[in-house]
């Protein structure tokens, strides 16, 4: 009995050091908003207790705020995950340790609590050390991006994010982080710091660029992409390039001629799929002819998204951001050309699957009917 | 009659959260003039797919509609208001509900000593294919780690957790092995030995674990189911496999 008990004890402490966990990211233009301090500073001390962190800042710019160049600053974060390096302590989760803060430098952004400032981490849910701040390098900003205190804190915030883009210390996880639409809030601002870094020679840096700009709806972006020998670049930037091209929202003539480009077979079926849907959600009288065409593609899911482009076209909705839409379309005023057999003929998705026909034969028979449409 | 035109349905235990109402409220409108008397109490009828809704009351002047089961098409449902024998313009009324989880971006690094840390991005879709930011979402596990290696040992049970709803940027899901207190653990603890991401990765098992996905709460095992995987743990590396979403078709 007593040998179990030693063994059971062994196997505990020794065990569980995998970890898994889910997380979500916030985007840089809202933590802008919700800090009352944003600083670029290097952690000079860190120690933790009781699931607390807390962290001695030395300020080399500021963002926002009335921190000194120069000064320290004194921040806290609670969190779960933070822990002791105790060692031999099982390890379950992501974890947040002090000793491997200490020397990093970082855009952090900061909020008053009482009396002291509290960590607003890029991160929630199972975060570890390096979803507290942005990483950007410890030097003075890069050449072509500028350092200039009297601009507004959005500007500053973007010229750090493009210098951290262009640096080879932290290119890596500043694309990391446009892969997880960490800047996907910063708007039209951020469109000349894109610009730059579309002309990077690193591949990764020059895809978030290029990216960013397809997100914001550029259309020399996506033309600029179908140009590009896409099949050549690695999976992960085909990967951004396609999320972005799922949320281009512009219903210029020459951005929706280089979605029909996208659409080849030549292109990953993800590219295909963002294509169609982008189209989907521009609707405009020049996406019909290619949403019709696709009403027979051999992708279910591409045949379902041409079908509801067509329907949003002929209802009237409005043309939307994917995080706006449903409040865009909340309340909307049908177009001139409804009618009241549309709306079931606007399935979900797994009731189109089990009929196609209905559907896509109604929109084919819509569509032939209003050839000026 | 005023109102949103549309509500959520998520689930018996999801909860309401912004962008993402359970209820919504109508209100009538009597509209009467100087010599109508307009006492009757407005009455409420619905149309269409009236399964999908409920009313909280009846005959009320402001109604409170709950989402109970999915639209099939958009605005499926039209909502009809009623004071002394006159009625209002239906309005049409959709359910919208989480659906599909699809995955995937996913990127496996070193972590800071020794070991892996595998960070997968997810995107989440409604039933008529509209991306989806900013709701509550939870994991859970199904059964106990599985063992791939033989001998397998030092390899323990992943921990469920959960996100609040109000992120804005995307959703995901990190798996790894390493040793955070500064040892190395990865090689005096773990049989098999967990390392660094490989060049090519690693074909070599450890084990895997079976998870579920809900929507709509941040609470492990709350909301509304909308994908099942399981995650395979390489040496080096981790990844899902036999993944089903949607699971309510």
């Amino acid at each position: 009995m007593k040998t179990l008990k030693i063994v059971t004890l062994g196997l505990f402490l020794t065990a569980s050091w995998v970890f898994c966990g889910v997380f979500a990211s916030y985007s840089v233009g809202g933590l802008l908003t919700q800090a009352d301090q944003v600083v670029v500073a290097t952690v000079r001390n860190s120690s933790s207790s009781a699931q607390t962190l807390s962290l001695d800042l030395i300020v080399s710019r500021t963002l926002k705020g009335n921190a000194t160049v120069g000064s320290s600053i004194a921040v806290t974060l609670s969190s779960p995950n933070v822990k002791t390096s105790t060692p031999g302590v099982v390890q379950t989760s992501s974890t947040i340790t002090a000793s491997h803060l200490a020397g990093r430098t970082g855009l952090w952004f900061l909020q008053q609590s009482g009396t002291g400032l509290v960590v607003l981490p890029l991160m929630a849910g199972d975060i570890s050390e390096n979803d507290l701040y942005l990483p950007v390098p410890s030097g003075t900003l890069a050449p072509g991006f500028s350092d200039d205190i009297s601009a507004a804190s959005k500007t500053k915030l973007i010229q750090e994010i493009g210098a951290a883009a262009q640096d080879t210390t932290t290119a890596g996880a500043i694309s990391r982080l446009a892969t997880m639409r960490v800047f996907a809030d910063l708007g039209s601002d951020a469109l000349p710091m894109f610009g730059q870094l579309t002309a990077s020679p690193q591949t990764a840096t020059m895809a978030m660029g290029l990216a960013g700009q397809i997100r914001l709806g550029l259309p020399s972006a996506l033309n600029t992409m179908v140009n590009s020998n896409m099949g050549a670049l690695p999976p992960d930037v085909q990967s951004q390039f396609a999320n972005s091209v799922c949320e281009y929202r512009n219903t210029d003539a020459g951005g929706v001629a280089a979605l029909g480009v996208l659409l080849g077979l030549q292109y990953l079926d993800s590219v295909r799929a963002c294509a169609t849907h982008a189209l989907r959600e521009i609707h405009s009288q020049q996406t019909l002819p290619l949403l019709e065409k696709l009403l027979e593609d051999k992708s279910p899911t591409i045949r379902y998204d041409a079908v509801i482009g067509i329907a949003q076209f002929a209802i009237g909705f409005p043309v939307a951001r994917m995080e706006d839409k449903k409040a865009a379309v909340a309340g909307f005023t049908p177009g001139p050309n409804f009618t009241s057999d549309m709306y079931p003929h606007y399935p979900a998705m797994d009731l189109f699957f089990k009929n196609e026909q209905e559907y896509i034969s109604y929109w084919k028979t819509w569509l032939a009917a209003h050839p000026a449409q | 009659m005023t109102g949103y035109d549309a509500v959520w349905f998520l689930g018996a235990t999801g909860q309401s959260q912004s962008g993402y109402a359970n209820i919504t409220y109508e209100t009538a409108h009597t509209n009467c003039g100087a010599s109508d008397t307009c006492t009757d109490t407005p009455s409420w009828t619905a149309t269409g797919n009236t399964s999908e809704i409920s009313f909280l009351c009846n005959p009320c002047a402001v109604q409170t509609v709950g989402g109970v089961a999915r639209s099939n098409t958009f605005h499926d449902i039209q909502l009809v208001v009623s004071i002394g024998g006159f009625s209002s313009d239906p309005l049409p009324f959709t359910v919208y509900a989480p659906y599909e989880l699809t995955c995937c971006n996913m990127t496996s690094n070193s972590a800071f000593f020794d070991g892996f840390e595998t960070t997968v991005t997810l995107t989440l879709y409604d039933r008529f294919n509209d991306p989806l930011v900013g709701l509550a979402y939870n994991e859970s596990f199904t059964a106990t780690l599985i063992p791939d290696y033989a001998g397998l040992s030092g390899w323990g049970q992943p921990t469920a957790g959960g996100v609040a709803g109000g992120w804005v940027g995307s959703m995901g899901d990190k798996m790894g092995a390493f040793d955070g207190t500064g040892g190395s653990r990865c090689t005096t603890v773990a049989n098999p030995h967990c390392t660094h991401p490989q060049s090519p990765l690693s074909t070599t098992m450890a084990m895997h674990n079976n998870q579920s996905w809900q929507v709509g709460n941040s609470i492990v095992g709350y909301g509304l189911q909308v994908r099942t995987d399981t995650q395979q743990f390489y040496v080096d590396h981790a990844l899902y496999t036999y993944p089903v979403s949607p699971t309510q078709p």
